[in-house]
């Protein structure tokens, strides 16, 4: 067949790519199913902000080093509150935005005997783009000194303050996010596998294996797990590396999880196995397998990829929650929940209320997975 | 209906005792146990040497069968609790009975205030959201809600408690009641009391329980809105509310019930976490702490508390099932 025949229905536009195709495809050619789900996510202003987040939040968890304006190890004045930045100065106004080192007096507050810090406003430290800095490693390969932001004095640069130890807490929080978003990817992974394959198989083969399948998810379900986090977190010895216990804490945090996922999958997998293209795949003799992995897995996919986004945050929480209470990283690995540490004595809290900052690295991971998470939920079924 | 609720009481035999096993191994496996802890004081507060702190720990471990194997330790243990007695805790010096007692009340009251408060208004909400939906009220209780939703409840505490001790200066934190009142009969003075020292905490879960509520109810109004049988009755001339509460919300309703199968459990962790930040003695902190210094029949006995809790939390959300949905019933009958 020619192509003429449909020539008054094809755009004058459109010409040069319809000749490579065959003529039955051109009307017949539907968007892809992730271009489909694209434009629909595109809509959601939420879904939108949580995907720019999320995607600003991994780069800066990779380049951490880069963006950290101060060495996240390196011990200064202990508790200084954070650097105020200004674009006045004792000259007047500037263009360049400036910042005060947060020094020492030498004087003591009559009432609380507490050495008194406060700004050096004699000395501004202009704020500069790419700065020398603290050496590093670019993904821990390329060494460097460049920083994106900071002061080019070779002085550290405080923007919210600095804990107990005098480290800096935003560089820490930055480096910290790694771990915290590293802790959490690999949780997840863990229990989507195991809670994708535990309800397929359970879903799919139904009768006795789901019977007791079930009952197992039961049991998971009846464990009070924060508690049981506690339990297990302190079954380690506090000796061990802090690598064998953060890896530690991932499998327990995937092993009391994964339940959840894998009875969601399975009432999926009911339906979908009681459906009949896939009755179909079975009159005609395909393989459990063949049938698992073509007609019922990209059905679940989707709902899998949901859960995903919504798991993360949790798991981000769980580690904060348990490295609030000193159970989840140890020294010298920083996570999110264990700078929070000292937010738990109050006395502290009082008198240092910018050890709290870290709270706000939780709340925007949280916050943008969950933005994503709700914009995909929409767009995740596009038909 | 009694067939049922006997067949779901049964079942959940078995799974609190493979829970009660998992548990107790776990608690028994941690390093150090309760007369290391002993040791520990009497070295630290006592100014004990270390052979007299030592032999104290070994008679210890002697007069509580610490040494046993521990498999006897757990039978020794089901068999107090089957007969009614939970042993005696360490650390509290007195019956767990009573120290559950103590707390348990007290735990399960901010529990349900907050499912409550949290249910009723959101669902109160989430019917508003549906009914107006895109304009602005909608707009702002989505906002809210996903706020509260991604708000998280520890968190949320710890800059509560700094906003409140620190910025405020509200004196009622940390405890049930001010000293004054703490041995005074109940009265309206006490109940006001315990009022101003339990709303920030109330306000941390109550928050989170609005908003998923809200959300939840929001999203199956609107898809019960589209059914036809809504159409109907708004044809056949009855009014625009009694059409929304009589055959819209009913229907709606039906996933929220299921959701009170899992409750329980976020309830109670979200109990733990907030009492823990504000430091109130209620069943989460006794955890933590028997959990901390190895007092492991308080511990256990605890777990075991929560486990049946959250079992007959989704035993009563079946029922609640049941009782909403026609189908649910019958098919059960069957």
């Amino acid at each position: 067949m020619s192509t003429d025949a449909f020539a008054p229905f094809v755009k004058e536009e459109d010409t040069t790519y319809l000749d490579a195709a065959p003529a039955s495809a051109r009307f017949l050619k539907n968007d892809g199913y992730l271009l489909l789900v694209w434009r629909k996510f595109r809509r959601s202003v939420m879904g939108m902000i949580g995907l720019i987040l999320v995607t600003l939040l991994i780069l800066t968890a990779i380049f951490a080093d880069f963006v950290a304006p101060s060495d996240p190890k390196d011990p200064s004045l202990a508790f200084a509150p954070p650097d105020p930045v200004s674009f006045f100065n004792k000259q007047g106004f500037t263009f360049r935005p400036q910042t005060f080192a947060v020094t020492e007096s030498g004087e003591l507050d009559p009432v609380t005997f507490q050495p008194i810090n406060g700004p050096d406003y004699e000395h501004p430290r202009p704020i500069k783009f790419f700065v020398q800095g603290y050496p590093y490693h670019v993904l821990g390969l390329l060494p460097a000194t460049t920083h994106l932001f900071g002061t080019d004095d070779g002085q550290p640069f405080h923007i919210l303050g600095t804990d107990k130890f005098g480290r800096d807490i935003f560089s820490r929080g930055l480096v910290g996010s790694r771990i915290s978003l590293s802790v959490a990817l690999v949780t997840v992974t863990f229990i989507t596998i195991l809670g994708t394959l535990v309800g397929l198989a359970s879903g799919y083969l139904g009768g006795r294996v789901d019977a007791w399948t079930q009952r197992i998810v039961d049991i998971f379900f009846a464990l009070p797990t924060l508690p049981l986090y506690l339990a297990l977190a302190a079954l380690i010895p506090a000796t061990a590396p802090s690598e064998v216990f953060l890896t530690f804490v991932v499998f327990v945090m995937a092993a009391l999880n994964w339940a959840q996922l894998s009875r969601e999958v399975r009432g999926k997998t009911l339906a979908l196995a009681r459906i009949e293209y896939v009755r179909a795949a079975q009159a005609v003799g395909a393989t459990d397998t063949r049938i698992i992995l073509r007609h019922i897995l990209p059905n679940i996919i989707s709902h899998v990829i949901v859960s995903i986004t919504t798991w993360i945050p949790t798991i981000v929480l769980i580690e904060s929650f348990l490295g609030f209470l000193g159970f989840a990283v140890k020294p010298p690995l920083i996570s999110w929940g264990m700078m929070l540490q000292d937010c738990g004595n109050f006395s502290v809290l009082g008198s240092y209320p910018w050890i709290l900052s870290p709270v706000a690295f939780v709340l925007i991971t949280v916050f943008s997975f969950n933005a994503l998470g709700d914009g995909l939920r929409d767009a995740i079924d596009p038909y | 209906m009694l067939r049922f609720l006997a067949y779901r009481l049964l079942s959940a035999i078995p799974v609190l005792f493979v829970m009660t096993v998992i548990t107790f191994v776990i608690i028994h496996s941690t390093p150090g146990d309760y007369a290391d802890y002993v040791a520990q004081m009497l070295k630290s507060q006592g100014h004990a040497s270390n052979e007299i702190a030592d032999a104290a720990a070994k008679q210890f471990r002697i007069d509580h069968g610490l040494n046993d194997p521990l498999v006897i330790q757990y039978f020794r243990w089901m068999r107090d609790v089957l007969s009614g007695n939970f042993g005696t805790s360490y650390f509290f010096n007195r019956p767990i009975s009573e120290v559950i007692a103590q707390r348990l009340p007290p735990s399960l009251g901010l529990v349900l205030t907050v499912h409550l408060l949290g249910t009723l208004i959101g669902v109160t909400l989430g019917i508003i959201a549906a009914v107006k939906q895109y304009s602005w009220v909608d707009t702002v209780l989505s906002f809210v809600g996903f706020l509260g939703i991604t708000t998280p409840k520890f968190l949320f505490a710890l800059v509560l408690i700094y906003i409140l001790a620190f910025r405020i200066g509200v004196q009622e934190l940390g405890s049930f009641y001010s000293s004054y009142w703490t041995y005074q009969p109940m009265s309206f003075g006490k109940l006001w009391n315990l009022f101003l020292h339990v709303w920030p905490i109330i306000l941390v879960g109550v928050l989170n329980g609005i908003s998923y509520n809200m959300r939840m109810m929001r999203g199956n109004l609107l898809d019960t809105l589209n059914a036809q049988y809504v159409e109907t009755a708004r044809a056949k001339g009855l009014s625009y509310g009694a059409t929304i509460l009589k055959h819209a919300v009913p229907n709606a309703l039906h996933p929220l019930a299921a959701y009170q199968s899992a409750v329980m459990r976020y309830l109670i962790e979200g109990e733990i976490e907030t009492s823990v930040i504000f430091g109130i003695p209620t069943i989460g902190v006794a955890i933590v702490l028997s959990m901390g210094i190895g007092d492991v029949l308080v511990t256990a006995t605890l777990m075991l508390m929560l486990g049946t809790l959250q079992i007959i939390g989704s035993i009563v959300s079946d029922l609640l099932l049941a009782w909403l949905d026609p189908r649910v019933r019958l098919g059960n009958q069957t």
